[in-house]
């Protein structure tokens, strides 16, 4: 009895006290997985010392720095995947088949009292652009959640159903406005139909495959110079392996095979890449080509993430490019200058934060007079 | 700073364990209180200065009675007893009831159409309740003579702030712990007891309440026009089951860790979902709350002696206040008199049954028991009367559409957990867990001592380390 419970208490503190030495020393401490540094000690002052705050901060940096603690998050992950434990990870949604799905596409986006607002603001945009003879576009990518329907969990198909009900009518209002909004959803849920085998999102990633992202390229050549886009051209770049990005959210580090496409263009060329504009982060491409084979002028792309996956192919299409992502996109008076100094402008925005994303930007309350005065300074 | 935390786990108790035991005697109850004030200090901050003030106020007034004693002097001592109780109770009521009685006063007013009284709301500092039913315990059992003032203050500071028991019990009466504060003997057999009882309330805290409480936290967040009976009815049962593996566990450390310091912390629990009745429950429940308000306001009052009337008087006094004490809230109100009246039900039809050779089917009145408890938890668990109201319409309207939205958290290892936890009712009556494994030398306990050490212990601290995965959500999403 007495050596079972020496035993008993032996391996208990030997458990409970190696890690400390081991995190005091520096000698653990992974947060990769978490695509973050990990949280650095607080420096405490007299001020500070006798506020929670401060013994919070440091136990946080403690938790961070636990050893083995990615082994364990994945060992936790992989139970939680197949369906023995609850799911921890609440910012994924374990859907069936290995399907999974980030939260946040089931949040209550795109209020009721939002819709007619951005899409009036956003017709007006469309207004303004269009008589300067600027094109004006835009598209809204679907939540995967939207088009892979058959992975969903059946427990979260009353919030899935109200967030389809929300984007549909943010849908039908931008229709409404004029023909500006390329509706990409329908011709995606044709796709997934016609062949329920071929996947248009990544099982474990929040983003699509190039068979999605092909949608959106096809509609947008298509609606900017009709008859150029060309499946034949498209052929696959490279592959790399990757920790997409749900399956590190759920926990896990499994790198899986992420496929990037381009198009072989006969007739172009690439031109010296320029450097990006001051005002705005951005990334510039700049092609030449015959008579016909690009879309001319200036061009400018507003987009999110759903365009890395699309725009190894799309950007072939332009004779002159820019592309800004949507976060970089907040300086009004940058925004408004760019947009009334190009030929075309594109607005790309997925479904989740579609409301958000033009609240922030185009449709701003201040912009129409930003860009009033834009288009005005230029002289269009 | 709680004990299923990492910081308390893997470095705040290694610590503390190591310096006490390699510290000379006289110097283990200073280690031990400026632990305590450490580690009050990581979870209330400043609020450390009013577990300060308890002290210091309270350990005057037992100095002065102790000198008031030796000189004759009882009016002095009386009086300075009873300032001391009402100056404990009136900060207990400031911080605890201030917020419930102002807004109760504007309610009152609005109807009224008086205008309302402007109030910043004032916050609760964590253990509060506990340590101000210590300090009253140490002036009363001075008073009554039970015990004597401690002279030395960091003797007494410690029996108020011993953090094992500090934030949530067992509440321990002075003169339980008197001697050991002053002397005790650590042996190495009552520090692997502890550890034992402290890994045996780890595990029963983390995997067992834990797992319920996801189910409960879900069915409780569920808007009651989406609440289907199915889910109303398995979010009442993962309650029942997480409130008691929850306080229960945590009494089940406190108790192991006081064992590794060479103290004998009372039980707290004796598996009260096993009781016969209610006057049983309230003797296997809570049981150092229990005893703190028998022994110094239910029999100050007369207790159970005198006339029926008098004694369903002090019933119902008593068990309002053990409502009030959980909570400032009329649903905490309502609670206690719904444990009053069956309290007084079962008294008056002597169904107040405690031994289970004397009840003729034992495992039914443990079933009705546990059912009357748990119609008791909605009004105690939700944050006003009109929603326990509307929880108790889900459970009773019997609209079966399956789980709904409680579904991603019935997964199987939550299902088994609380199986398990629920099944416990049926246990023998006598038999108490906590004791059990840490002292059986039966070959079962050694075989469940075994399973505890190396699965279910591995299995707690992978749910505690695993659960501080934080990811960062790139700002493109």
């Amino acid at each position: 009895m007495k050596t079972e419970r020496l035993i008993f208490a032996l391996v208990f503190w030997i458990l409970i006290v190696i890690p400390a030495p081991l995190v005091l020393i520096g000698l653990s401490g992974d947060t990769s997985l978490e695509a973050r540094v990990l949280v650095p000690y607080p420096s405490p002052t007299w001020a500070t010392s006798y506020q929670q705050q401060t013994y919070q901060e440091v136990s946080v940096a403690l938790e961070d720095r636990m050893p083995f603690r990615t082994h364990l998050v994945g060992f936790r992950s992989n139970l939680a995947r197949k369906g023995l434990i609850p799911n921890p990870f609440d910012k994924v949604v374990i859907g069936q088949g290995d399907w999974l799905y980030v939260a946040t596409s089931f949040d209550s986006h795109c209020p009721d009292d939002e819709r007619s607002l951005i899409a009036s603001r956003l017709a007006t945009i469309a207004n303004m652009l269009e008589q300067n003879d600027i094109r004006f576009v835009v598209a809204m990518v679907p939540n995967k959640a939207s088009i892979h329907e058959e992975g969903l969990p059946a427990w979260i198909r009353s919030e899935h159903d109200s967030a389809q009900d929300r984007s549909e009518a943010m849908r039908m209002e931008l229709a409404s406005e004029g023909d500006w909004f390329i509706d990409i959803t329908p011709a995606m849920r044709a796709r997934h139909a016609a062949s329920p085998e071929e996947h248009l999102y990544y099982p474990t990633d929040t983003h699509w495959t190039w068979n999605g992202a092909e949608v959106l390229v096809e509609a947008v050549v298509q609606k900017l110079q009709p008859g150029l886009y060309d499946p034949d051209e498209i052929f696959l770049n490279r592959t790399i392996s990757a920790n997409l990005d749900l399956d590190r959210l759920s926990g896990s580090s499994v790198q899986r095979d992420l496929h990037y496409y381009s198009a072989r263009r006969p007739g172009t060329t690439d031109m010296v890449l320029e450097d990006p504009p001051d005002s705005i982060p951005a990334v510039v491409t700049r092609k030449h080509g015959d008579a016909g084979r690009l879309i001319s002028g200036d061009s400018l792309i507003i987009r999110d993430s759903f365009w890395d996956h699309a725009g190894s192919v799309g950007h072939e299409y332009f004779e002159h490019l820019v592309s800004v992502h949507a976060n970089d996109a907040r300086d009004l008076q940058a925004l408004a200058d760019a947009l009334a100094a190009a030929d075309t402008v594109i607005f790309e925005a997925g479904e989740r934060k579609f409301c958000e994303v033009m609240l922030a930007t185009i449709a701003d309350g201040a912009f129409q007079e930003l860009l009033g005065k834009a288009l005005e300074s230029r002289g269009r | 700073m709680v004990f299923s935390s990492i910081t308390f786990l893997f470095f705040f108790l290694p610590l503390v364990v190591v310096l006490y035991h390699v510290a000379p005697r006289p110097a283990r109850n200073t280690i031990l209180l400026i632990a305590s004030l450490l580690f009050y200090l990581w979870g209330a901050g400043i609020f450390v200065l009013l577990l300060l003030g308890a002290i210091i106020t309270n350990y005057i007034v037992g100095y002065i009675v102790m000198v008031a004693h030796e000189r004759g002097n009882r009016l002095l001592a009386a009086l300075c007893i009873t300032i001391s109780i009402v100056t404990s109770l009136v900060i207990l009521g400031w911080f605890k009831y201030s917020n419930f009685f102002v807004d109760a006063v504007n309610q009152f007013g609005g109807y009224m159409g008086v205008a309302e009284v402007a109030w910043s709301h004032v916050i609760l500092p964590i253990g509060i309740s506990f340590y101000t039913f210590q300090s009253m315990s140490y002036v009363i059992d001075i008073s009554r003579g039970k015990a004597k003032p401690m002279r030395n203050p960091i003797d007494f500071a410690l029996y108020v702030s011993f953090f094992p028991q500090l934030i949530a019990g067992p509440i321990v009466r002075f003169h339980e712990i008197d001697s050991q504060i002053r002397k005790r003997s650590e042996r190495w057999d009552g520090f692997c007891e502890g550890t034992i009882r402290f890994t045996w309330g780890l595990v029963k805290k983390v995997v067992i309440a834990d797992a319920a409480g996801a189910v409960q936290v879900r069915a409780f967040e569920i808007p009651i026009d989406e609440l289907t009976t199915e889910a109303a009815w398995i979010g009442l049962f993962a309650f029942t089951v997480q409130l008691y593996f929850d306080f229960s566990g945590y009494s089940d450390m406190a108790i192991g860790l006081g064992r590794m310091f060479g103290f004998k912390l009372p039980e707290n629990f004796k598996r009260p979902y096993s009781s016969l009745s209610f006057t049983d429950f309230w003797r296997r429940w809570h049981i150092t709350l229990s005893t703190w308000f028998r022994d110094y306001l239910f029999f100050p009052m007369g207790g159970s002696k005198g006339s029926a009337a008098r004694v369903i008087f002090n019933l119902a006094v008593l068990f309002i206040l053990v409502g009030i004490w959980h909570g400032a809230g009329w649903t905490f109100l309502i609670w206690g008199a719904y444990n009053a009246v069956l309290m007084i039900w079962e008294r008056l039809t002597k169904r107040n049954f405690i031994d289970p050779n004397a009840v003729k089917n034992p495992v039914g009145r443990r079933i009705i028991t546990v059912f009357m408890l748990m119609m008791g938890w909605p009004i105690f668990m939700c944050p006003t009367v009109t929603d326990a109201l509307a929880y108790y319409g889900r459970l009773f309207d019997f609209e079966f559409h399956g789980t709904g939205a409680l579904g991603p958290w019935l997964a199987p290892e939550n299902i088994i957990l609380m199986i398990i936890g629920g099944l416990t009712v049926f246990l023998p009556h006598d038999f108490y867990g906590g004791p059990w494994i840490t002292s059986s030398s039966s070959r079962l306990a050694t075989i469940a001592r075994a399973f505890l050490l190396f699965v279910l212990l591995p299995w707690t601290l992978m749910l505690i380390i695993s659960g501080t995965f934080s990811p960062f959500i790139y700002f493109q999403f």
